[in-house]
């Protein structure tokens, strides 16, 4: 039954026509009858780095140099990997009329939850510029190399998107299970702090997480100037397409039995 | 053929189901299903429609309608057989997939018509006309919520049946809208037929199939009971359901 969806959509374009519609709609619907709009992309992160800047700068100071734009860096990319997820996992069941129309292409949906997030993350790139230069960081051609880390960046969110896209109509609780989940990757991950100043015997285990890899990279190349770890890169770029195999698969396998029970 | 379906069959478990693949069994490891009673929706249905063919689709409410749809449609899988549908697809089963009440009726439009299957362009060129047959120019700007519940409608099925599928698929709900706009919608499915597009109608009422179907099949049961002339068999049908079996 999958080929009616090969018959009947054989263009890439319409793929691509299809994922920018739904980014606009997500978008629209978002911002819709919000004052400030499209600028809460900027302001919801500035307004956290704010806090945590008064917080591990005042209550328990990290000595972090350039600590907004450290925090900035770390944050958005976060922000678009946790947002796409916790969004994902509720996607297929927000948007019951899409996955029950005949001939969607569903995979679609996953797609736009981490297309727009990655949106945002692009619109509040800009202040991530504008914070280096307000503490003095040179702008280097390093800033060059950051497209490579949102390749690797929207493989992991887009699999992990698909992923929990797909489970959670089977398994409901997995959305509440999410958020826990969230918080404690949130720690682990080194977003308000520098994994490099973090001792114990277990430290190295932090290097695996696939988001400490990311951050790290968008920390070389925007506060250090330098090129990131390419080889950890690598690395991470490969297990996240793989993964994105492993949560295709397991999207399609389920595909059949959410169009029924959504 | 524009419509193959072979052998189709479909079971439901009425308590949960056992796992027949490693996909469904994966399935099955999330849903913790037992096996229980079976029901087959559908059992060994076989029929063809030819390219350009109005075919009507009658049976009592539970004969296994919808399910057929739904299977033609892609939605769920079959259990035996196998249906292969040739062509673009329009189903007017889901109108106004994609709306939501906060967007223009502008950004539903391009919405609904983008996810039906067209691309950017093609709506753009199709613009002017849906928005005159929905009949809906003056509220274009508005948000969908305020709209009444016969102009969501009236759009849906504008958008739906701008979407020139090679084969249109519409379910019993086209009671959309005033006596007028009826009308309207009729008309633009009698256009389909005469423009040598596949129909397949479905409703439980043989007077609307009788308007555009030379062929008719009756479902009873989950099985096909009858395939042929619209006439004969919507006939045998109608003198049926008044003897109420």
């Amino acid at each position: 039954m999958k080929n009616n969806l090969i018959l009947n959509r054989p263009s890439p374009g319409y793929a691509f026509d299809a994922l920018t519609t739904l980014i606009g709609r997500e978008l629209r619907i978002r911002y819709k009858g919000s004052w400030l709009g499209l600028l809460w992309a900027v302001l919801s992160p500035l307004g956290m780095v704010a806090v945590m800047h008064v917080v591990f700068t005042r209550l328990v100071p990290l000595n972090i140099p350039n600590y907004a734009a450290f925090i900035f860096a770390g944050l958005i990319s976060w922000t678009w990997f946790q947002t796409s997820v916790i969004t994902g996992s509720s996607t297929l069941l927000d948007n019951r009329d899409l996955v029950r129309k005949p001939f969607f292409p569903r995979a679609l949906l996953p797609l736009t939850v981490t297309g727009t997030n990655f949106v945002l993350y692009l619109l509040a790139l800009p202040v991530l510029l504008a914070l280096l230069i307000f503490e003095g960081v040179p702008l280097t051609p390093a800033l060059l190399a950051l497209p490579v880390v949102w390749v690797v960046q929207f493989l992991f969110t887009l699999a992990c998107t698909v992923f929990f896209a797909a489970v959670s109509t089977i398994v409901r609780d997995v959305q509440h299970l999410l958020g826990v989940l969230m918080i404690l990757w949130f720690y682990l991950t080194p977003i308000f702090y520098d994994l490099e100043r973090v001792s114990g015997e277990q430290v190295y285990l932090l290097h695996f997480n696939p988001l400490a890899v990311l951050i790290m990279a968008h920390r070389a190349i925007a506060l250090q100037g330098e090129m990131p770890n390419w080889t950890a890169l690598a690395w991470c770029g490969l297990f996240s397409a793989l993964l994105l195999g492993v949560a295709l698969y397991i999207f399609y396998a389920l595909e059949d039995a959410f169009v029924e029970e959504v | 053929m524009s419509i193959s379906v072979t052998q189709l069959g479909k079971r439901y478990w009425l308590q949960g189901g056992a796992p027949r693949t490693f996909q469904q069994a994966l399935a099955q490891v999330f849903t913790s299903a037992r096996r229980g009673t079976a029901f087959w929706a559908l059992r060994d249905v076989s029929f063809q429609i030819a390219p350009g063919e109005a075919v009507g689709l009658v049976g009592h409410n539970g004969a296994g309608k919808s399910t057929l749809l739904r299977l033609i449609c892609g939605l769920g899988r079959a259990t035996t057989g196998s249906v292969r549908v040739e062509g673009r697809v329009a189903a007017l089963l889901d109108l106004g997939a994609g709306f939501h009440p906060n967007l223009t009726g502008r950004e539903n439009l391009y919405v609904s018509a983008v996810v039906a299957g067209l691309r950017r362009a093609e709506v753009d060129a199709r613009y002017r006309s849906i928005v005159d047959f929905a009949e809906i120019e003056e509220f274009i700007d508005q948000p969908l919520r305020t709209y009444s519940s016969g102009m969501q409608m009236r759009l849906a099925f504008a958008v739906a049946t701008h979407v020139d599928p090679d084969v249109l698929i519409v379910d019993e709900a086209l009671a959309v809208g005033d006596s007028n706009f009826q009308q309207k919608c009729f008309e633009r499915i009698e256009g389909f037929r005469k423009a040598g597009k596949t129909l397949l109608l479905v409703s439980h009422d043989p007077n609307m199939l009788g308007r555009f179907c030379q062929r008719a099949l009756w479902m009873d049961h989950g099985q096909l009971r009858a395939d042929g002339p619209a006439e004969l068999i919507l006939e045998q049908y109608a003198a049926r359901m008044l003897v109420g079996v």
